[in-house]
């Protein structure tokens, strides 16, 4: 008998050649990772997606188990959800993988249940790189806080000028119609054109400090340079000579120990000016001011104090309105009351903290504490 | 002319030319000008609580004080209201021109007025004709 082949049976024959060609191509080269995994944890068979996403070769992956590739923090639920998966239930996920280089690359992963014969042999995965889906969320979470951060900015803008800004000028267009009043006693005049020069220069100080802390706020990457802490500490207190001497204060530098910070000096220059002005400003009538400042260096970070025995505040009626914008603690005392935001403003750029302690009657210290880089 | 007026402001200015623009218009016999509104709050609440002939007819009240703000120096005197009522009228006297501020001093029963600084002649003679 002849041996026969139907036609039938030929094309079909090639047709099934085809479509196993084609659906190796299909998988080798579908634009997400696919593969599969044993119950012994091990990768059976991966595209070249996987090769890509993780940078390793087939050879590097295959009988490899897949929990070698993960980022340890995702390690535990990774185990998990395969586990799920393997013992039949479909399971989709995100997860983080790593690279040999160290790069962490985010993955939405759909793992199906593998059966052979009725048997659970492992499991067919999906992984989709969602790494730069998963930046832009980052990016845009930041922006929108940035945004909020700023709208709250926005608001505190409107009550300095409802406010604050009002004030000054309030009094400088009543003082104004008293002067144009007949009959005025010299001594009244003569307070008035007092008052008038010194509203004038408040105003003038609110607009120079306004200026300067939006100016602040529109730095984002000032540059940082390499400062001697006590170098910067010795120059602030050459500023203030005129104040201290008027002052009559002592101040010390307690910590010998050399410490230097790579940071934006203007800032940690206006920062230290700021509390040491402060500790003159709010000094004790009738006793010597001491002003203590010490630098040190407690493990990662700088610790910059300046000590006072001034007035002192209760902290529990300033609560947590110290760091604020013009508010001001002291009857008395010309104080504009932007200082200590600014301070705390500067302090948060530079990705540090500041801490007060205070007792009423026997002083004041800030503690500014740095990150060492 | 009224006997005794308060004037609460941390601001010297703000009081020297509030007492002076009364002592023009003849307001009152006796104007005193409080920089630490704790003190006059006390001077209130001691009147209040029995001694009310000692109390001020007229109150000039600002509201952005630091320690004890318009706003609790009102709340302190809230128990005390059917004391105060026609006794003693509290104006604010403020700088600021936040409408939110004038809305909130409108809704307090004990407030009289709300007035914003500089404060004016003509308000001063619409006050002293209400006497």
């Amino acid at each position: 008998m002849n041996v026969f082949y139907s036609p039938l049976q030929h094309s079909a024959g090639l047709a099934s050649m085809r479509l196993e060609q084609l659906n190796r191509r299909y998988f080798n080269n579908y634009p997400d990772a696919i593969y599969t995994i044993g119950m012994d944890n091990a990768f059976h068979t991966v595209n070249n997606t996987v090769c890509q996403v993780l940078q390793r070769s087939r050879e590097e992956l295959i009988g490899q188990s897949f929990s070698l590739f993960i980022h340890p923090e995702h390690w535990e639920e990774s185990v998990g959800y395969f586990r799920a998966a393997s013992q039949g239930a479909p399971q989709r996920y995100q997860t983080v993988v790593l690279r040999e280089n160290g790069e962490s690359v985010f993955l939405d992963v759909t793992n199906f249940p593998l059966k052979v014969d009725g048997e659970m042999v492992g499991i067919l995965g999906i992984a989709k790189d969602i790494t730069l889906q998963k930046e832009r969320e980052r990016a845009l979470l930041q922006t929108s806080q940035e945004l909020q951060r700023q709208n709250e900015e926005l608001e505190l803008f409107r009550k300095i000028i409802a406010h604050d800004f009002r004030s000054p000028i309030a009094r400088l267009l009543g003082l104004g119609r008293l002067l144009q009043k007949d009959n005025l006693p010299e001594k009244t005049k003569q307070t008035a054109v007092n008052a008038i020069l010194q509203s004038a220069q408040q105003l003038d100080g609110m607009v120079r400090d306004l200026n300067q802390m939006l100016t602040l706020h529109h730095q984002g990457d000032e540059p940082r340079e390499l400062c001697d802490v006590e170098e910067l500490v010795q120059h602030c207190l050459s500023d203030l000579q005129q104040e201290i001497n008027n002052a009559e204060a002592t101040v010390t530098l307690a910590g010998s120990e050399s410490l230097h910070l790579f940071t934006v000096k203007a800032f940690l220059t206006s920062i230290i000016r700021n509390l040491l002005s402060n500790a003159i400003k709010y000094r004790q009538p009738g006793r010597t001011l001491a002003i203590i400042v010490s630098v040190e260096q407690h493990d990662n970070e700088a610790v910059i104090s300046v000590a006072d025995n001034g007035t002192g505040m209760d902290l529990e009626k300033v609560g947590t309105s110290l760091f604020k914008m013009y508010k001001r603690f002291h009857h008395e005392i010309d104080g504009k009351g932007l200082g200590l935001y600014l301070v705390k403003e500067q302090v948060r750029l530079l990705g540090g903290r500041i801490e007060v302690e205070s007792t009423p009657g026997a002083g004041t210290t800030f503690t500014l504490r740095l990150p060492i880089l | 002319m009224y006997n005794k007026v308060f004037i609460v402001d941390d601001d010297e200015v703000s009081i020297f030319l509030t007492e002076t623009i009364l002592e023009a218009e003849s307001f009152a016999t006796e104007c005193r000008g409080f920089l630490d509104a704790q003190q006059a709050l006390q001077s209130l609440l001691e009147s209040a609580a029995g001694n009310e002939e000692a109390l001020p007819e007229v109150i000039f009240l600002d509201l952005n004080m630091p320690f004890l703000s318009g706003w609790d120096f009102l709340e302190a005197l809230a128990p005390y209201e059917e004391a105060l009522k026609g006794r003693c009228r509290i104006y604010i006297l403020t700088s600021s021109v936040d409408e939110q501020e004038r809305r909130r001093a409108n809704s307090s029963s004990l407030v009289a007025g709300f007035l914003q600084k500089p404060l004016e002649d003509q308000w001063v003679l619409q006050l002293k004709k209400s006497y």
